[in-house]
């Protein structure tokens, strides 16, 4: 039998709150006496006999009805109003043919219509931005809607105050130097207006944080005997030292090895969904290019975090930097990859800066990388179907989130369907659209989130 | 949420009423409290056209605590032209007809009425001009009597 909480909302404002009500079977008028009885506890111009009337949903509620048939459900709010000559009204119209009105009344049950309430959705546990944003907390700080007005105020009107935020981090600061695509992506309003709309968007964030769930429930239920951590050190180590031994003159890294032998050696730089293919376009290719090979499709970053925590042990970072400071092995290592050698060929200043052993050493710093994880969250966030799986990598550096095209054919699909739900304005569709990565679901929220009016 | 000017969005009727039955549903934040309003019949009514309202009479007026019950039509061209309300308890207001059917003309919402004004603006017009003057010394009938 399961009970219900229940509040009672006088015309005066007071409200009292009956829990464990067995709506079913509880009838009006049981709860009418339960109710004046509460009432009398604390109001002295009420007694226990007092004439209490229940609102609820336009209705004065049936004595002999359950509050079930009367649509209550839990966390209902119900008005009462209570006729006692109490009040100092000059009429004295209030007499006790209330009850007549009551029983007159042709309610009948309501089933009670599910009322979604998606502001429910759960902000907490999304740890990212902090760092990119230039200092951790800074994600509570967002969800509070007056810091988030001030956020929106400062984009718009002065973008190069959040760049001076993000530069005043250490990491960031270097890694927008060293790649000025990345520096001009990060200050660019609409791209970190589009950061924080994620960031912020209840419906965003839950789907957000349930492909989080989904992606570690399925690391955990990985057969084999791998916990995640160690897959990701093999991921990562393996296909390192498989390169260095190609390369003859690498430093032997000397990290001790949990490889299966039988288990297949991932590309490094396959897997995420060219990943690396992508990733050096905009990001610190190396940081991107590795965390991202590492990770093999399916993983999320909130791997990445994983990955960060295992570049603190000593002996990775050891055999990383041995790795590191051979560039010809990294060159060679990178050759090996038709996507990323094409990609340098493009590129002369990232193939420089890709083969600078310092640099690279830089970007598997625990603490870039982490930020860089929280960093592809939030742009992968933002893109359509971005999602957590492979094609994080990928989807973080087209440039800089909205997919190539006129929105109008980009979003046709959810175009339509937002015409079918009755949106008709084409620009503010787009615009909803394009703020939410094409997630039409998002977009409906965004489209009505606005205040209703009032003329009184 | 950013940057959108989102007064220019036109929320379609069935999304503008689900809003609004939710929060008539709830009952709790921003609904004054002499207000209330549902669906008539929830279970049929997919259009929600149909509803109900009560409104409690104010203080210092003649209709003082009485609950006044309401039926609420939203037609198809809600919310671009304001529900029809009509008094199911019998009132004696100059805006309120022979048969309960609230004049919106007179009540002043017909001319000010905005598409993205509500079931609860409506009632609440009602409930703001039984204090006008010319309404709040008026004579009532007896409690309980019903069109």
């Amino acid at each position: 039998m399961s009970t219900i909480a229940l509040h009672f909302k006088r015309a005066n404002g007071a409200k009292i709150t009956l829990e464990d009500v067995d709506a079913t079977t509880l009838t009006v008028r049981d709860a009418r006496a339960r109710v004046a009885a509460r009432l009398a506890e604390s109001d002295a111009t009420i007694d226990a006999s007092a004439n209490v009337r229940l609102i609820f949903k336009g209705r004065v509620l049936r004595d002999e009805a359950t509050l079930a048939a009367c649509g209550c459900a839990n966390e209902s709010v119900v008005h009462v109003v209570t006729s006692t000559t109490t009040t100092t009204t000059t009429t004295t119209t209030t007499a006790a043919t209330a009850t007549a009105t009551a029983a007159a009344t042709a309610a009948t049950a309501i089933g009670g219509r599910g009322t979604a309430t998606a502001s429910d959705a759960p902000f907490g546990g999304f740890g990212g931005g902090g760092a990119a944003l230039g200092g951790s907390g800074a994600l509570d700080l967002m969800n509070n809607p007056f810091v988030r007005s001030q956020m929106e105020a400062l984009l718009s009107e002065r973008p190069e105050t959040l760049r001076e935020m993000m530069e005043s981090q250490p990491g960031m600061r270097e890694a927008m130097a060293a790649n000025p695509e990345l520096a001009s992506a990060l200050t660019d309003p609409e791209t970190l207006r589009r950061m924080m709309n994620t960031m912020t968007n209840p419906s965003l964030m839950a789907e957000q944080m349930r492909n989080n769930d989904r992606a570690m429930s399925n690391i955990e239920m990985m057969p084999g005997g791998f916990n995640a951590l160690r897959r990701m050190y093999t991921d990562v180590q393996a296909p390192m030292e498989r390169a260095a031994e190609r390369d003859m003159d690498a430093a032997a890294p000397t990290a001790t090895r949990t490889v299966n032998p039988d288990e297949p050696l991932p590309n490094p730089w396959g897997g995420a969904g060219g990943g690396a293919g992508g990733g050096g376009a905009a990001m610190p290719p190396a940081g991107g290019g590795f965390s991202m090979g590492g990770i093999g499709g399916g993983a999320g970053a909130s791997q990445i975090e994983q990955m960060a925590e295992m570049m603190q042990n000593p002996q990775m970072r050891a055999a990383m930097d041995s790795v590191m400071s051979n560039p010809q092995m990294l060159e060679s290592m990178l050759n090996m990859h038709p996507q990323a050698r094409q990609m340098m060929e493009a590129n002369p200043q990232m193939r420089e800066t890709l083969s600078n052993p310092e640099f690279l050493r830089q970007m598997m710093n625990p603490e870039n990388l982490r930020a860089m994880a929280q960093m592809q969250q939030l742009f992968g966030d933002a893109m359509p179907g971005g999602g957590l799986g492979g094609g994080l990598g990928g989807s973080m550096f087209a440039p800089p989130v909205a997919p190539a095209g006129p929105p109008e054919e980009v979003y046709a699909s959810q175009l339509s369907q937002l015409n079918d739900m009755g949106f008709f304005s084409q620009e503010e569709n787009i615009r909803a659209l394009q703020a939410t990565g094409g997630n039409v679901h998002a977009a409906v929220e965004r489209l009505l989130s606005n205040p209703g009016g009032g003329f009184a | 949420m950013f940057g959108s000017s989102s007064e220019d969005v036109v929320v379609p009727r069935a999304f503008k009423l689900l809003k609004e039955l939710e929060k008539g549903e709830k009952g709790g934040a921003g609904l004054p409290p002499y207000l209330s309003y549902g669906l008539a019949d929830a279970d049929e009514d997919e259009d929600m056209r149909a509803w109900t309202g009560t409104i409690l009479g104010p203080a210092g007026t003649t209709l003082d605590m009485r609950v006044l019950e309401l039926a609420i039509e939203c037609g198809s061209a809600y919310p671009e032209r304001p529900p029809e309300m009509r008094f199911k308890t019998k009132v004696n207001l100059p805006f309120v007809k022979g048969d309960g059917t609230v004049d919106l003309k007179t009540l002043g919402v017909a001319q000010a009425w905005k598409r993205n004004n509500s079931i609860e603006d409506a009632l609440n017009a009602v409930y703001h001009a039984m204090m006008r003057p010319e309404c709040r010394r008026a004579p009532q009938p007896a409690e309980g009597t019903r069109y």
